[in-house]
């Protein structure tokens, strides 16, 4: 089982993928905001984060910028969620989600960075 | 009285201390747009445009003014779908998300935390994001958190004494609320936009309840949303409810290019005039019209065709037929023809149809204009009420850019009254051109007459109104002994049939032997008979001779 940090403003899509993350047997944390992230990223460590962009107060990307430059988040994968992919920084994260997504679009991102998940 | 009053809607300038919109004409409503810092509440019920008119105001502003512009929603559609119906219109760019415009949703941190966490959240926000434009769009959502109306009222006064500290201009989104809502009472200006059926017609608008600390346009504006996003045409006799008391008219004369009409009318229509030009379907309305436009193209003045009914290629052809140079105009620039098929218009979106391009030529460019016909704004006319001071408006504008307006109106083919289709015409028109149908010996004719010039010698005669292959034209006097008006004559006994010049007299003894049988035919035999939509009362002077009456 693995921990997924899920960092969504948005408060439909946010309920959505956290249940469709634990139905698929992942351990789910949900945060709304930039600076819960950070929060949360200092007080424990996910297997990967599932991250939107456009976040209150602090932005996804400010969010990535961080985790990148600090020692033992620096090597988290992130999924990132956008209406619009950001530019310049496609080397910091392991997978981009184009808003609106599709249910098969966010499995197979989880998929393709954790790996197939064992239901045994 | 505000410079703007006088210029019309498309001289909008920004004014000190105040954000554009950038949306068509809102900010002459708004005279400057809105209030820097200032807090607005924008209602509308679902699919009225509030979320496209935000975000236009959102994208219009970081491109003129290379602002930053937040965008946080309370449970409406998701942004991504939100984003893919914004992708359709020509306002929006996606480069600009997330960079210029930030979408974020606060509907989670209100109902977790309330009011104070979403201030909280707005406020740390919108200083990170350096916001100069803020939207919050469903605010019906964060009232339903509060737990009484003076709860509510807090929120909003503290949520508008936050923006006016960060100087973040604020548009509230919320469905039709009624005008005595907390949210109205607090913020300093209430827009509406309604979406209504009117008849078969359905009709978006937008009226401003309130604008603290400034003049707007107050009354319902038409709205219309397209491609290029919310476009609204304010009331035309609002918007130049002030003209200017002299106008720039210089009372030349301006011909038809036909001798004896322009004789008829002192050598033509007085510069800046209106001319109403009335007439049955067929009497040579358009002809005559288009010869006013040629004439003036000839003589270096240029000239516009505003109509509705007939596509250019087909105009052109019609012109050609009788000899009018329509086509060589066109071509030359001198001659330009807007047509308006007759589908479903705006009436104000029509009168800036036509008054924007003459205001942009300003002095030196269109000095003529043909509008072909008044019907086509009567047709468009939501509230029919509104057309006397339309018209009125539109008239006064005209005649202060010393623009000769031609303008037709269609009588009915069978009608022995002159009653104006489109009435209001006759008060703001200075001369009337009437052309109608006579029978003569079981042939048709046209008759044209000057019902009415004002200020102005004119003669009152009747002629005959001729159009073939050879051209159009104006013929000698026409004379009859009775009922001419009513589309009914007889030769006087000492008149000659026009046609026996031309062929000689050969029909002078047929005329002779036809008068002769007449003699004994009752006079009551000559009245008309009564037709379809000929009630109300007989305006038209009665009798042989013109008398320069008004219909």
């Amino acid at each position: 089982m693995s921990t997924v940090l899920v960092v969504e403003d948005e408060f439909d899509v946010q309920q959505i993928v956290a249940d469709v993350l634990r139905d698929e047997g992942h351990q789910v944390f949900v945060c709304g905001t930039g600076r819960e992230a950070l929060q949360h990223l200092s007080e424990f460590r996910p297997d990967v984060v599932l991250m939107d962009v456009m976040l209150p107060i602090f932005s996804g990307l400010q969010v990535l910028d961080v985790m990148r430059k600090t020692p033992g988040l620096d090597a988290i994968p992130v999924i990132l969620m956008s209406e619009t992919e950001p530019r310049h920084v496609q080397a910091r994260w392991q997978f981009f989600l184009k808003k609106p997504f599709r249910l098969e679009h966010l499995l197979d991102a989880i998929t393709r960075v954790m790996g197939p998940v064992s239901l045994t | 009285m505000s410079n703007a009053e006088t210029r019309g809607a498309g001289d909008t300038e920004a004014h000190e201390g105040r954000v554009t919109s950038g949306i068509p004409r809102l900010d002459f409503i708004l005279q400057g747009g809105l209030k820097q810092g200032g807090t607005y509440a924008l209602m509308g019920p679902p699919g009225s445009g509030k979320t496209i008119l935000a975000n236009q105001f959102c994208f219009n502003h970081i491109a003129r003014d290379d602002g930053r512009c937040v965008y946080m929603t309370l449970l409406i559609e998701s942004h991504g779908k939100m984003l893919r119906h914004l992708e359709q219109l020509s306002f929006f760019r996606m480069e600009s998300v997330p960079e210029k415009v930030y979408y974020i949703s606060g509907y989670q941190k209100v109902r977790d935390e309330g009011f104070a966490g979403l201030l909280e959240l707005i406020r740390a926000t919108l200083r990170e994001r350096r916001a100069t434009i803020f939207v919050i769009d469903g605010m019906e959502s964060a009232e339903q958190f509060a737990s009484s109306r003076q709860a509510y009222g807090e929120f909003i006064h503290s949520l508008q004494a936050l923006m006016s500290l960060l100087g973040c201009t604020t548009l509230l989104l919320s469905n039709v609320r009624e005008r005595t809502h907390v949210e109205h009472t607090l913020v300093d200006g209430v827009l509406e936009l309604s979406d209504q059926l009117i008849g078969p017609r359905a009709v978006r608008e937008l009226t401003v309840h309130k604008f603290r600390g400034s003049n707007y346009l107050r009354g319902r504006h038409e709205v219309e949303i397209s491609s290029a996003g919310i476009v609204v045409h304010p009331r035309t006799e609002v918007q130049f409810a002030h003209p200017v008391s002299s106008g720039q008219e210089m009372r030349h004369r301006m011909a038809f290019g036909l001798p004896r009409l322009d004789e008829m009318l002192g050598g033509g229509l007085p510069s800046g005039s209106t001319t109403a030009l009335l007439g049955a379907p067929g009497t040579g309305k358009t002809l005559l019209g288009l010869s006013f436009l040629v004439e003036g193209a000839r003589r270096g003045e240029k000239g516009m065709y505003f109509g509705f009914y007939e596509p250019p290629p087909r105009l052109i052809e019609k012109a050609e037929a009788v000899g009018l140079p329509l086509g060589r105009y066109v071509r030359e620039g001198g001659i330009t023809l807007v047509w308006q098929p007759p589908l479903e218009h705006f009436m104000d979106a029509l009168a800036e149809q036509l008054l924007e391009p003459l205001r942009l030529e300003g002095s030196k460019g269109l000095r003529r204009l043909f509008v072909d016909g008044a019907e086509g704004f009567r047709a468009a006319a939501v509230y029919q009420e509104r057309m006397p001071r339309f018209l009125s408006a539109l008239t006064n504008q005209l005649r202060s850019l010393d623009v000769t307006t031609v303008m037709t109106d269609e009588l009915e083919l069978f009608q022995p009254q002159l009653n104006l289709p489109t009435a209001e015409l006759a008060n703001v028109v200075e001369s009337v051109v009437l052309l109608r149908y006579v029978e003569m010996r079981s042939q048709i004719r046209r008759l044209l007459s000057i019902m009415k010039m004002r200020e102005s010698r004119y003669d009152t005669s009747l002629r005959e109104f001729r159009i073939s292959q050879d051209g159009i034209d104006v013929a000698d006097s026409f004379r009859s002994a009775e009922s001419i008006l009513s589309g009914m004559s007889r030769m006087r006994d000492d008149a000659r049939d026009p046609d026996d010049t031309e062929r000689g007299g050969a029909s002078a003894a047929r005329s002779k032997k036809a008068r002769a049988a007449k003699k004994t035919t009752k006079k009551k035999d000559a009245r008309p008979k009564p037709t379809r939509g000929s009630g109300g009362s007989r305006r038209g002077p009665r009798g042989s001779r013109g008398d320069g009456g008004g219909p």
